[in-house]
């Protein structure tokens, strides 16, 4: 220990006399480190910290899957969550939820509370407590029953100013201004679901739910989460949620044929989305931190060059080649944890950055903060990163050789090659771990242009999106159906708006909407095999705002209300699956779910358009006119040169309509569509910037190599140019070791980047891993880099006065 | 040697400036060196007998005068010239040897072949002929760092040799030997001139002056005494009893 503290203060001496070199090691260990840190704490934050619920480890949620294409559609219908429950032993206790949302009518402006309908079952289930008042009760959770609801701690602090007589305070919700009773408020940092944005309030489910809910299987629009017994995986749970799913289907086979639940943790439900994306990026800052060790581990080489004589003496004063290695370790340990304090006050203010740069749908990112694991992380790392690159060099420089000192400094040959080959692979490495991340960084590139460059089917330029929720004075169907067709008016009549449409769910919006159907005059389609057709419902003139083409029959009609015959317009692709080489204009499909089913008359036929995911291939669609199935709820898309200038004549022309219809969001659709590629845009972004971060660092890495090759070859420089050599033949020298190095490091980045860029599979599209174009684009950027990086200390040598060089050897 | 001339220095100064002071290394040297001639330049150190080789090798340039080697003025050459020159004509023998570490000893003579760009037969015949010339072709494929030091001036020698250079410069070429490798050495610049070499080589020790044809002593940068075979020898006697006498 006496010996450690020592060195240590033998250590702190020793790079407070070199400065210079200390200042570049530390700033090149700092942004890598901080770099490091910075994704961690988001790492961490999102992916690690358990999700804060007493139950977190033993919750899952339940999803379905449709078997007949293996996508995961997700919810569930009422029946067969309570059938789940009681099927399944492994379950302790089962609960729907599903999200909601009420305006606020207690201030100045209507505000919307994002709330969460949850079953009485639901939140003991996650073991959560209220700070304040109590849970639902069961008797809370029944049609009929009172108004309740739990208000969330931001909620309570920011509308309420905490005010503790909260507890049994009236809040006016909904158009209608519905009583509801505060009964209790949720613990700080508590949000459930834990990947939305925000849950102001949580309400009972019971008393939401239909009767036609309740008994009704093909009515699938709840999420589910239950509690597993102690000592169950979720694993085991999946495996019983399978054999249950095989016995609903045998016993409710119109509903239930070929659907499969499956369970999966709450937190890999929660974060499962965003763990690649995250997870490359930390995969990447690895990357650069190696790159990074890479080059101060040539800076130690050449510093220990240059105290090959201090080392000497001391190994001829009996240091032991262990003694030496540990001194020199303690230095560069050192050396590693002054750059990882600046790390850590540099991902301080980077985490900030990457907060409000993200998108704000990344589930937890309130969560993302310096704690103590990230500060253990970033000191852990530091220690590992000095003993990285220290090791090497202390090896290195502890392996003297005092005759073979003596030889090589007086006879004027050249220092011995074994350093020169340790930094030379450490160049090469350099090289190759920068290629590997522009590989990554290059192939999310050309997903995102290709994304970019998608044709959704629709035109999404200066388009504005109003969304509009009839409120509750609006009673019945027909009002409804009146106030929309009224408000379709007042909105075509502002000025400058080109054209008028509504939609019930936009295309890319995230939303769903699911019906069967049957073809009249065909036999029905065998029992459970049925399609479920993607629909839309919109009002007339929205195909035309929208830019997607009607290649035949009609539009929807005004005409097309309540009273009139059913309608539909289907798309290409619906007439290629279920038409093929037919005329399809005139026939009727028989759509609903259940008994609610009614017959709508083919009338027209359009494009195809992107509606789930841009990446998804044209699939069977339908739209129906709202005013036949009466939405409360419509999107306009209204078309205008400068749509953003129209937001204020929209909002007034609502507010002609009616002075108390809130509006629920207005936007342009290119922000949406610019929303839906944020979070691919975060890491691409961000993957960018570590690449140059790292393809810097090797070009520094490049510079200061050949620069101390030119130094260090000087005498040999000078030798050649005595000799004959002209100073082009120097600057190709030069230049000439440096294509060696990068071009054996491009090849081994290649191979590396090949079979390294295989695990980011799901996040590209439109381009394979290891894609030749991209990793030729890259070489040649690395080359060129490289090029320029050796380019000075080439002029350099090629100026070497050979008198000089020679007569100072 | 024959009479035909092959270096001509004329009223040759070199001056040095470094800050606010000028320092006269040559001063209105005049020196003549035949083709075949074995010269010494011989002084105390710092007396300028470094920098005139430096200039003879092209590795410097005057202040003023003119310096025609093989009847081509050198002074007004441009750098590549002067490169092209110095590769073809001059042959380098440096007291530090200057081998370069990471080339063998093959590689080593063969550099100053490469900058010429002889092709590969005719750089590996010359390669091998100058290191048999030095009794080193059976350390071909070493490092100079697995040399001793005789035998690393030996492999300077044959580098020098191999590019049959018009003249040889040797600069202190025992300076780092002991005295049996210096002798050795020197036998062979003596043997190279008997084979017809011009050789110039600068040397403080008296002992070796005796080898040339011809011994310049340089003070202050000037000429100060020019010597002829036999009175180097006597010089040397004198110098060698002037020697013992100190000794006893």
């Amino acid at each position: 220990m006496t010996q450690l503290l020592h060195d240590f203060r033998y250590a702190v001496r020793s790079l407070a006399k070199a400065r210079g070199f200390a200042a570049v090691a530390i700033l090149t260990l700092a942004v890598a480190l901080g770099a490091n840190t910075a994704i961690f704490t988001l790492v961490n934050a999102i992916l690690l910290r358990p999700l804060p619920y007493g139950n977190a480890d033993r919750v899952i949620k339940a999803w379905s899957l449709d078997l007949k294409d293996g996508s995961k559609v997700g919810q569930l219908s009422y029946p067969n969550i309570v059938d789940l429950g009681k099927r399944m032993k492994s379950v302790e206790a089962i609960s729907a939820y599903s999200g909601s949302g009420s305006f606020f009518m207690d201030g100045e402006e209507p505000e919307l509370f994002e709330g969460t309908d949850i079953e009485a079952a639901g939140l003991p289930i996650l073991g959560v407590k209220p700070a304040l008042g109590r849970l639902f009760t069961a008797a809370e959770d029944r049609k009929g029953a009172e108004n309740v609801l739990l208000i969330s701690d931001e909620l309570w602090h920011r509308r309420f100013n905490a005010q503790k007589n909260i507890i049994g305070r009236t809040l006016h919700l909904g158009t209608a201004r519905k009583p509801w009773t505060v009964i209790g408020v949720m613990p700080p940092g508590f949000r459930f679901p834990a990947d939305r944005e925000k849950v102001d309030y949580y309400s009972p489910l019971g008393p939401t739910l239909s009767d036609q809910d309740r008994s009704e299987r093909n009515s699938v629009w709840l999420d589910t989460i239950a509690l597993m017994r102690k000592g169950t995986t979720v694993a085991a749970a999946d495996k019983e949620a399978e054999f249950v799913s095989q016995q609903l289907a045998k016993q409710y086979p119109d509903s239930n044929t070929g659907v499969r639940f499956l369970m999966q943790s709450i937190h890999d439900a929660v974060v499962g989305d965003v763990q690649p994306a995250l997870l490359t990026l930390f995969g990447a800052v690895a990357v650069v931190l190696l790159i990074g060790c890479a080059n101060v581990a040539n800076l130690l080489l050449a510093r220990a060059a240059a105290r090959h004589k201090e080392i000497s003496i001391r190994s001829a004063l009996g240091a032991s080649r262990g003694t030496i290695v540990r001194q020199l370790l303690v230095e560069s340990v050192l050396l590693a944890l002054i750059a990882g304090a600046c790390g850590l006050l540099l991902a301080a203010w980077g985490v900030d950055a990457l907060v409000a740069l993200a998108p704000h749908d990344i589930p937890r990112l309130d969560n993302v903060a310096l704690d103590g694991r990230v500060l253990l992380f970033t000191f852990t790392l530091s220690i590992l990163t000095g003993v990285i690159f220290g090791l090497a060099p202390a090896l290195s420089a502890s392996k003297t050789d005092l005759t073979e000192a003596l030889k090589e400094g007086s006879r004027g040959s050249t220092e011995g090659r074994r350093r020169n080959r340790i930094r030379n692979v450490l160049v090469t490495v350099a090289v190759a771990l920068s290629l590997v991340l522009l590989s990554g960084a290059g192939l999310l590139l050309r997903t995102f242009m290709g994304l970019v460059g998608i044709d959704p089917g629709f035109n999404y330029k200066n388009v504005a999106v109003l969304r509009v929720p009839a409120r509750a004075a609006y009673k019945d169907d027909a009002q409804v159906a009146d106030f929309h067709r009224r408000l379709h008016r007042e909105l075509a009549a502002v000025p400058g708006a080109k054209s008028v449409g509504g939609v019930t769910v936009l295309p890319l919006s995230g939303g769903q909407l699911i019906y069967s159907f049957e073809i009249v005059g065909r036999p029905p389609f065998p029992r459970g095999e049925g399609p479920s057709i993607t629909t839309s419902e919109v009002t007339p003139n929205f195909f035309q705002t929208m830019g997607i083409p009607l290649l035949r029959g009609r539009d929807i009609a005004p005409t097309d209300t309540l009273t009139s015959p059913g309608v539909v317009v289907v798309n290409e692709a619906f007439v290629k699956e279920f038409f093929p080489g037919e005329n399809p204009i005139g026939r009727k499909l028989a759509i609903g779910n259940g008994d609610d089913i009614k017959e709508n008359e083919i009338v027209g036929i359009a494009g195809n358009v992107k509606f789930l995911k841009l990446t998804e291939e044209p699939m069977p669609m339908f739209y129906l006119p709202v005013a036949q199935t009466v939405r409360r709820s419509v999107s306009y898309v209204i078309r205008a040169d400068n749509p953003e200038a129209l937001f204020p004549a929209l909002r007034n022309a609502v507010r002609r309509l009616d002075r108390q219809q809130p509006i629920l969001s207005l936007m342009t659709l290119e922000q949406m569509r610019g929303e839906m590629l944020a979070e691919r845009k975060f890491t691409l972004v961000l993957l960018i910037g570590l690449a140059a971060l790292a393809l810097v660092l090797a070009a520094v890495g490049i510079y200061s190599i050949m620069s101390y090759t030119v130094t260090q070859r000087t005498s040999e420089i000078g030798i050649r140019m005595a000799l004959g050599a002209e100073a082009r033949d120097i600057f190709r020298l030069v230049v000439g070791q440096a294509v060696k190095l990068v071009g054996i490091g491009l090849v081994v980045g290649v191979i590396v980047a090949v079979l390294g860029t295989r695990l980011m599979g799901s996040l590209l599209y439109g381009v394979e891993p290891g894609d030749p174009i991209t990793l030729a684009a890259i070489c040649i950027v690395i080359a060129a880099v490289a090029l320029i990086a050796s380019w000075i200390p080439a002029r350099r040598a090629a100026r070497v006065d050979p008198l000089v060089a020679i007569r100072y050897t | 040697m024959t009479n035909e001339s092959l270096i001509q220095i004329q009223a040759l100064s070199k001056v040095f400036y470094t800050d606010e002071l000028e320092t006269h290394a040559l001063t209105n040297l005049h020196l003549d060196v035949r083709k075949g001639e074995y010269l010494s330049i011989a002084g105390p150190s710092g007396c300028g007998k470094s920098t005139l080789l430096s200039i003879l090798g092209l590795l410097d340039t005057p202040t003023s005068g003119s310096y025609r080697l093989a009847g081509t003025a050198i002074e007004s050459l441009a750098p590549a010239e002067r490169a092209r020159i110095r590769n073809k004509e001059i042959g380098f023998i440096f007291q530090a040897f200057n081998l370069i570490g990471d080339l063998t000893v093959a590689e080593n003579v063969e550099l100053p072949l490469m900058y010429r760009k002889l092709d590969n037969a005719d750089r590996k015949r010359r390669v091998e002929a100058a290191l048999e010339r030095v009794g080193m072709a059976h350390r071909m494929k070493h490092y100079p760092a697995q040399l001793s030091g005789g035998q690393q001036q030996r492999v300077a020698v044959a580098r020098a040799l191999a590019g049959e250079p018009a003249i040889l410069l040797a600069d202190e070429p025992t300076g780092n030997l002991d005295s049996k490798n210096g002798e050795a050495v020197m036998d062979l610049l003596r043997e190279l001139h008997r084979g017809g070499a011009t050789i110039i080589m600068v040397t403080h020790d008296p002992r070796f002056t005796r080898y040339a044809d011809r011994a310049v002593h340089l003070f202050d940068g000037r000429i100060v005494e020019e010597t002829r075979e036999r009175e180097a020898e006597e010089k040397l006697h004198e110098s060698g009893f002037a020697l013992a006498e100190a000794a006893s």
